[in-house]
This record gives structure tokens, sequence and C-alpha cells, in this order.
């Protein structure tokens, strides 16, 4: 090497330029970078006669190493250092600080790639400073080893990207994985045709299946309870891109079904063809059926509700009932027996007086002059003309006196002789049209549609007095409404299950809603005083809630009027019942 | 609030519900009642909306108007979808109106078994709309 360098004119760019050759010759053929460094800085120091050289570099980790010439041993580099350096670079004069000595002659020189550290070298003289010559050398030098280090760096910068970017890959894979192998819920991905490319253990599980080749290469269609719901899922996925909790039922392998929440995102190539989904599944037949236990506790509580409801209508109905009953027991008992007497007396008056009369007429046989001027003067024949008229004016109020007892009684229940029979309720009806056909014929047209109900268990005569009852009403609310024209009443029958059903309903006048609970109440009347009890609908509640365990309900009708809805239980007959109607 | 033929007019101008779903109100005269027919999916997004609408109707109907909902032209229906009608049914059954289902093909019969609401309805096997 030395005659080599004899034979060269010794210019300091020629010393350079073979240092560099010799420098880069020598590291290409180094496997290990730090021994190239060895190498380069030996040679450099050897070359330019330096007592000392020091080289900080990146080794193939990228960590910033230093080697000196004294040891050669790489070791990591201590940031003091690295400004020791800094200084040295900026500051050629003052002596180089390294490893407790100081060397009086430093010369420094760095490589740099953008803000990277590529190299730094210090050599050292502790006798004469380096010549100008020997600086252009090393400096040369340095240069003309900078595309080459800078090289190196960069390859070496990118394999460490590279090496960096494949363990993150590595570890994302890795992650995601373990992200989809280890979920909870079905995982699965299928490719455009809807085949399973793969499916995790939870996809496994739900579907009851131990091996994953029974799914995957197949439609995942199969598995769904509808094909048509898989096809909807696909539209809506080619649509949007994705579907999000969609319901879907999944019929598993031994036939059991669940259902599932599905949500699937669709995959694109560059082009923006659909070439795979990614789909997610949540068993959430568990939350479905809890809903569905509360949904049927709701119902159940609403029901409940409204038989509650209508029991306190019916224990408040029947608590004004019990009341009024007390009273007109009371009431019956006390009338009754004062009617007693004065009917008897009216009897025996009655008598007396057609006594007299026929005294009278005695008398008039006998002294018939007499009799002439007394008849005269006290006007008889006008007494005895009205006197009849009179007895029997006093007689009907006689019997509307024991009717409204009767009635009072009946209503509190003191004569329950009367027996159930088996009564016709269409025959009844058609009765009680006949009884009250002077309160109808100016009044309405009455249409009947009857569906031929069998017989039921009932005190005909009750069931009649309410059916009269309520057509008197419909009549009377005509008049209010259409005066001197005629209205219409229809009065249907229907069976439904056990219940033998009459509806009557009219055009009349109607009943307001806030009329409609309390129509049933004792002593309502919409009448002038004197016209109606008020006792009519609050009778027939009593005979057709408590006495037939039945119901009564007023609503409006669609006709425009009122409607009456009666419903009576049908019950078990025998050879022996009466029918009556 | 609303009349009833505000209500009704209200979903015979705007039908839609959402992107997958219509809503059509008819009157039926036997039984005289009301029929809501939805079209299209009954689910998630479009069930509260549904039940909105049908809500608005409960408080303006009389009591002598029967309550039907024809599924017939139901392409999906969700547990949602159900969920809704239950909950129409429930505030029907507070006003003691008579609520039904009817047109249910044998694949929504089959999917409320599944989900488990067949018991709560009932069911109507006609209706005769109103000319």
């Amino acid at each position: 090497m030395s005659d080599f360098f004899a034979c060269l004119d010794q210019s300091p760019g020629d010393r350079a330029r073979l240092i560099a050759a010799n420098l880069i010759l020598k590291s290409v053929h180094e496997s290990d970078y730090s021994a190239a460094c060895q190498v380069e800085l030996t040679i450099l120091k050897k070359q330019l006669q330096a007592d000392y050289g020091v080289l900080v570099y990146r080794d193939e980790k990228n960590t910033i190493v230093t080697i000196d010439t004294d040891t050669l041993a790489v070791r990591t580099v201590k940031y003091a250092e690295l400004d020791t350096i800094k200084t040295a670079l900026n500051d050629t004069d003052k002596p180089f600080g390294w490893k407790g000595k100081f060397w009086k002659y430093p010369l420094c020189v760095s490589i740099m790639q953008g803000n990277g550290l590529v190299m730094y070298m210090v050599l050292c003289r502790e006798s004469s400073p380096f010549t100008p010559d020997e600086k252009l050398i090393f400096q040369k030098t340095m240069l003309i080893v900078t595309d080459f280090e800078t090289s190196r760096y960069d390859k070496m910068q990118e394999e460490i990207a590279r090496q960096r970017a494949q363990s993150a890959l590595q570890r994302t894979e890795k992650r995601l994985r373990t992200f989809f192998e280890q979920a909870s819920d079905f995982k699965y991905m299928a490719n455009a045709d809807d085949i399973v490319a793969s499916i995790n253990p939870a996809g496994l599980k739900l579907l009851k299946i131990s091996d994953r080749f029974e799914v995957v290469g197949r439609p995942f269609s199969l598995w769904n309870l509808s094909p048509d719901d898989r096809q909807l899922i696909w539209k809506k996925i080619e649509e949007h891109g994705f579907v999000q909790d969609h319901e879907v039922i999944i019929v598993c392998a031994d036939k059991t079904k669940c259902i599932c929440l599905e949500s699937a995102q669709a995959v694109r190539d560059q082009a923006g063809n659909l070439v795979e989904i990614h789909g997610s599944l949540r068993n959430v037949s568990e939350t479905i059926k809890m809903e569905r236990q509360m949904w049927a506790l709701n119902l159940e509580i609403v029901e409940a509700n409204n038989q509650l409801k209508s029991t306190q209508m019916q224990m408040i109905q029947r608590e004004k009932l019990a009341s009024i009953g007390q009273l007109a027991a009371g009431i019956a008992h006390e009338i009754n027996n004062p009617l007693g007497f004065l009917m008897s007396n009216h009897t025996m008056i009655s008598k007396f007086i057609r006594t007299f009369e026929k005294a009278c007429h005695r008398v008039k046989d006998l002294e018939s002059d007499m009799y002439a001027s007394i008849e005269k003067d006290l006007d008889l024949a006008y007494v005895f003309s009205e006197m009849d008229d009179l007895l029997l004016e006093s007689s009907e109020g006689y019997s509307r006196i024991i009717e409204i007892v009767k009635n009072l009684k009946n209503f509190a229940r003191i004569d329950d002789s009367e027996k159930f029979a088996t009564y016709d309720l269409e025959k009844g009806i058609e009765s009680t049209l006949i009884v009250a056909r002077n309160e109808l014929k100016y009044a309405a047209e009455v249409t009947l549609e009857f569906c031929g109900l069998p017989c039921i268990q009932a005190h005909g005569g009750l069931i009649n007095q309410v059916l009269l009852n309520i057509v008197v009403n419909s009549a009377q609310a005509i008049r209010l409404k259409h005066g001197e024209a005629m209205g219409k009443i229809k009065i249907c029958t229907k069976k439904v299950e056990n219940l033998a059903i009459c509806i009557i309903e009219d055009d009349g006048i109607g009943i307001s809603e806030d009329k409609l609970l309390t129509i049933f109440d004792p002593f309502y009347t919409t009448k002038k005083p004197g016209e109606g009890t008020g006792m009519g609908l609050s009778l027939s509640y009593d005979i057709i809630v408590n006495k037939h365990h039945g119901t009564l309900v007023a609503e409006h009708s669609a006709m425009g009027g009122a409607l009456f809805r009666i419903e009576l239980p049908i019950g078990q007959f025998t050879a022996e019942d009466t029918v009556t109607g | 609030m609303s009349s009833l033929h505000e209500v009704i007019e209200s979903i015979e101008v705007n039908p839609g519900i959402t992107e997958d779903c219509l809503l059509y109100i008819y009157t039926s005269a036997e039984p005289r009642g009301l029929v809501l027919v939805p079209v299209g999916n009954l689910d998630t997004q479009s069930a509260e909306i549904f039940q909105n609408r049908l809500l608005q109707l409960i408080p303006v109907l009389d009591r002598n108007i029967v309550f039907i909902v024809d599924l017939k032209k139901i392409k999906y229906i969700s547990s949602t979808g159900f969920g809704s009608l239950t909950n129409i049914l429930i505030q029907c059954k507070k006003k003691n109106l008579a609520f039904y289902l009817t047109g249910a093909s044998q694949k929504t019969m089959e999917l409320m078994d599944i989900l488990g609401f067949t018991t709560f309805f009932d069911y109507l096997d006609g209706y005769r709309l109103a000319e």
C-alpha cells in the first residue's frame, strides 16, 4: 500500500481519493458495519498520522454508537458526548475532551442526511496541529465517503422502516386474528357470491358446528330461516355499503332457531366492485325473550286494570243500588201499611156509596116530589154522575201506588219469589213492542234484525220491563230530536259465544259522553219534574247485572242517538222449563 | 287534539314512513273500522314512526270502531315491528278498542311464532272495505 502511495504525486486531492477508495473497498468487504467502521477509523488515523480518533455512527439497529482508536470497542454514545463533538465541529481551536483525556488539536467532520446524523469523525493530535493539506485531505476524503455512507444510511433506514412496517403488520394481523378468533360475537367473511370464506369459533358455536369446513365454502343463506331475508341484507349492502342491526333468524345445525342482529360491511376493490363482505351477528334471543315477557306483563296489567275499573264501576253501582234498595224497602214497607187500610176503606166507601145511591133511589120512588126538590137543591144528579168517575180515578191512583210500591219492593228484592224460567228474548222483544205500541206509533219506525237466539234462563217479566224501559226512552229521545217527524229504532240480536246479546239503538238526541256512566244511577233523569222518576234505567241495570249476571252498557250509536247493549248468559236448560216470552 | 278526519288525512297525504316503508289507511264496512296497511319493511328504522302514527289515531277513535292492521304487504318485519304492534294493542286495550291483525303471510306468522308474539293478538279472517 505504501508503494502505491509513493507512486502518486501526493497532491491532497489524489490522496483523499485514494484514502476514500481504500476506505470504501475495505468497508464493502466487511459484512459487519461496525467492523467496517473500525477499519475506516484505523486507516484514516494512520493516513493522517493522528494520535487518536473517534467515530460516532448508527449501527444496524439505528442506535447511535461510538468507537475510538484506543479500544476499538463499540458502545452507545452519551448525549453529553454528542454535545462535545458538536462543539468541536463549531470551534476547532478548542481542545477536544473524550473519555477523560484532552487532545490539543482536533480535526472534526460530520456526515448528515437531512436532519439525520450519519457519522461524526474526529481525529486528534497532541504534538502538532494538522496542516492545511491534511485538513483538506481529511475533508475531501470524508466528502467522497459521504455518498457511500449516506447511501448506506438510506438503505439502513429503509431496511429499518421495512422491518418496522413488517413488524407492525404482523402485530396488526395478530391483533385482528385474535379479535376475529376470540370475539364473543359470530363473525364471518363471505365473498361476492355469499360463499363463506371464514368464520370464527363464536360463529361455529352459535351454529352448533364443530368443523369449520362445514360452513366455509358454503352459501351463508343456508343458515338463514328465509333466503329472502338474506337477499334483503345483500340489497342493503349493495345500496349503502353496509347493513346495521338487521334482525335475522339463524337456523342452527340442530334446527333450533336463534334471533340475531346482523351488521355487515362491503369490501370493494379499486374499481368499486364488491368483492367481500365482513359480517358480525349478535345473538339477541334472550333479550327478545325478556322483552316479550315484559310485553306480556304489560298486556296483563292493562287487562287487569280494565277489569279492576269495570269491577269498581259495578261495585259503585251496586253500592248505590244497595243504598237505594234499603231506602226503597223502608219506603215500601211504610207505604204498604197505610195503603192496605186506604185500599180497604176505599172499597168499603165504594160499597157504602152504592148503598147510599140505592137508598136515594128508594126515597125517589116513595117521595118523588120531595126527592126532586132535594135533588135539585143539592144537584144530586151531578154528584152521582161524578162520583163514579172520582171513585174510578181513586181506584186507578191506588193501583198506581201499588205498582210503584211493588216496583220498589222488587228493586229492593223484598219479594224474590219469582223463579227463573226458560225465556225467549226475541219473543220478549216482540211482546214489549206490542205493549209499547202507543208510545212508538207516532215516534219511530222499528227495524228488527233477529239472529234466532236460543232460549235463556231469566225472569221474563223483568227482562221485558227492561226492554220496555229502553224502548220507551228511545221513543222519547226521538221526539226530542225530530219533533213530529218519525225517527228510527233498530233492535238486533246476536249470539257471541255463550252470550245472548240484544242491541237497541236509535237516532234520537243521544247521550253525552259525560252522562254515559251516570245514566244508570238512581233518580237520574233528563225529563221534567213529575214526568219521570229516574228509576227506570237504574232498575234495568239491577235486573240485568245483579239479577241475571249480565251486562248493560250505554254507548253512542252510529245512527246518531243512543245504543243500549244487553248481554245475558245463555244457561243450561231442562225439558221441564217453561218457555215464556 | 286533531280530529279523526285530520289524522286520517295526514296519513293519506304522507304515506311514507321510511325509504322502505309506507302506510296506507282505509275504512272498512264490515267490521266497521279503520284498516291500516303497512307496505314494505317494518324494522328498527320504521317501527317507531309507524307506531307513533297509529297511536295518533287511538285517542280520536270511537269505541265502536274496530282497529285493523293488515299485514299482507309486509315484506320484512322484525321483533321491533311486532313490539310496535304490541304497544298499539296495549293502547287500544286501555281505551277498550278492538284491535285485530289480518293478512299475515305464512312467513310472517312463522316469524311471529318464533318471536313469541302470536298469543298477544286477535286475528280477523278478512274485512270488507267501505265503498
